[in-house]
């Protein structure tokens, strides 16, 4: 782009066309609180409009793949908590469901029960913590709080089941580590009655409020074609308007048993595919996995196994030959490739990391528009870096 | 039936067939399309309308070594794999494509970056990682490790760097210390 612009001084002031300034290169992060943990993104500005931006990553890089041809199948389990740790329970799923697939295991019918109870109560709460967050990156610091409260309950019922607050490694390969406790399933119930109502008091006080609406409708637009170019999933590709989850269009588990919907974004308040559309889907994405646990809690066995014969144990070795297993986790299509060559240590361990992907739309997304709507638009992708950089 | 095997069958009906062959695993059959076709054959999965990929979710470089069976017979030779992963959300199908490299250095695959911009990334965490050169890519450098890193950590003959700009990576004998 170009530098200073030339303008004839001896012209009267009201008649400079061009004010375009020296365009300069500022950089957001790696310790930017808006970048949700260690993001640089380098913006070329020209003023207050950003022209170019290119994201940096690899500030938290653990080379999970290298470590995924190093230890054993079981033992990798707990490596999977480390990438989204914010939905550690759809990583353990995504993982255990790929070795199941090689294995070619049966699972018990409560442990998958289990399983989709776990990954949905993980996916309220991981979809909590991202509206709560983009509030406060926006500015609005008092409903973070609320968005906290209720999934401190969430957290509250994961530890009591499994020990943990944030990295489970409760779904282990052929089921999960053990059936839920006495008085767990009641207190679930207890807990969705509780919290359902809770949500119109979020979109009240976050939602519709007007200044939070004019700061994201019609900012950071996505169109369909750009959503699928860069392989976006997840909410980010639903609130363009794309009606796909993995849940519906790729079953896995016991997905197909149940009755929910797939919000997609209508641009109800602005433009369709812009951030509050990306965002309004979290929220009702909320609701549609309360619907799930509840439903998924009525046709819950009460007794049975909740781990297959003969796998609890660290020389477990699936048999040869490659698959690739996609699960959907809050952010998007989490999927494992694994080659294997029968023995305990997979061959090669390849993670698809939703936000990875996601995130690579940044480049396209921020030219053009204000420095002050780059924070917005940042937020409204909801990238978790552990997972990017994995 | 498979995804690829539906695929090859809409390729053979539009001509498009030639050299490729299908890999028939326990799991995931892949399409394996010969080195210089890939950029040509990657444009028609994504433009015909019968196959429309519109998303390219992942693309995976492996280093195979060379494999033998109990009797000494070799199986395998040492070569790369690159595997791409396509979706169709119109036609709800995965397609593996998988692309089989030799052993020499460096090894060179048709970038397919211009087509879905999702590759350019895969990319270059595949070159990053594994050291496949992806021709034609608008901007081949490392994305997770720093630039002047040496070596590419999936390789399977990898050694473990000693040390990093004056850092020591060596493991301590004496630790933990008693």
């Amino acid at each position: 782009m170009a530098s200073t612009v030339e303008t004839d001084l001896s012209r009267p002031p009201d008649t400079y066309v061009d004010v375009r300034t020296q365009e300069l290169q500022i950089n957001m992060g790696p310790q930017h609180p808006s970048t949700h943990g260690v993001l640089r993104v380098a913006l070329w500005v020209d003023g207050e409009i950003v022209t170019r931006a290119e994201p940096d990553i690899g500030y938290l890089h653990r080379c999970a793949e290298k470590i995924g041809e190093s230890v054993t199948h079981v033992q990798y389990v707990p490596y999977t908590d480390r990438y989204d740790y914010l939905a550690a329970m759809n990583n353990n799923l995504g993982y255990c469901l790929a070795v199941e697939r090689l294995a070619e295991l049966e699972i018990p019918e409560k442990a998958q029960y289990l399983r989709v109870i776990m990954s949905e109560l993980n996916r309220i709460a991981s979809h909590l913590m991202s509206v709560g967050t983009y509030g406060i990156d926006i500015g609005a610091f008092t409903a973070f709080f609320y968005a906290f409260r209720e999934r401190e309950e969430i957290l509250r019922l994961l530890e009591w089941i499994c020990g943990a607050r944030l990295t489970y490694n409760y779904i282990r390969i052929g089921g999960v580590m053990r059936d839920a406790p006495q008085g767990w399933v009641e207190d679930v119930q207890r807990f969705l009655d509780w919290f359902e109502p809770r949500m119109d008091e979020f979109n009240q006080l976050l939602t519709h409020n007007h200044i939070f609406v004019e700061r994201t409708s019609n900012i950071g637009v996505i169109t369909v074609e750009q959503a699928h170019d860069y392989a976006l999933s997840g909410p980010n590709l639903r609130g363009s308007g794309v009606r796909w989850d993995l849940r519906r269009d790729q079953p896995y588990l016991l997905y197909d048993r149940f009755e929910f919907d797939i919000p997609v974004g209508t641009g109800i308040k602005g433009t369709v595919g812009d951030c509050w559309d990306r965002y309004w889907v979290r929220i009702l994405e909320i609701g549609e996995s309360a619907r799930i646990v509840r439903q998924a809690l009525a046709q819950m066995p009460k007794e049975g196994e909740v781990m297959a014969k003969g796998v609890r144990h660290l020389a477990f070795k699936p048999k040869a030959g490659e698959a690739y297993t996609a699960v959907e986790n809050p952010r998007g299509e989490l999927g494992y490739y694994l080659i294997s060559e029968g023995g305990q240590i997979s061959y090669r361990s390849r993670i698809r990391a939703p936000s990875f992907c996601n995130l690579s739309i940044l480049e396209a997304l921020l030219p053009g528009t204000m420095l002050g709507d780059s924070v917005a638009i940042i937020g409204s992708i909801d990238i978790v870096l552990g997972e990017v950089d994995r | 039936m498979s995804a690829a095997r539906e695929v090859l069958e809409i390729l053979l009906k539009e001509g498009m067939a030639q050299g490729l062959s299908l890999f028939e695993g326990p799991q995931d059959p892949a399409l394996v399309v010969p080195q210089g076709r890939l950029h040509e054959v990657c444009a028609h999965l994504k433009r015909s309308r019968l196959l429309a990929f519109e998303q390219c979710v992942l693309v995976t470089g492996t280093h195979m070594v060379e494999k033998t069976d109990p009797k000494g017979i070799v199986v395998r030779t040492e070569g790369f794999e690159v595997m791409y992963h396509l979706r169709s959300t119109q036609h709800h199908r995965i397609l593996a494509v998988k692309v089989i490299l030799p052993a020499e250095e460096p090894p060179t695959v048709q970038s397919v970056a211009d087509l879905w911009r999702a590759a350019d990334w895969h990319e270059r965490e595949t070159y990053d990682m594994v050291g496949i050169v992806f021709e034609g890519h608008p901007n081949l450098h490392r994305i997770l490790l720093p630039d002047d890193w040496e070596g590419h950590p999936l390789r399977k003959d990898y050694l473990y760097p000693r040390e990093y700009h004056g850092i020591s990576l060596e493991v301590d004998p004496q630790w933990p210390a008693p």
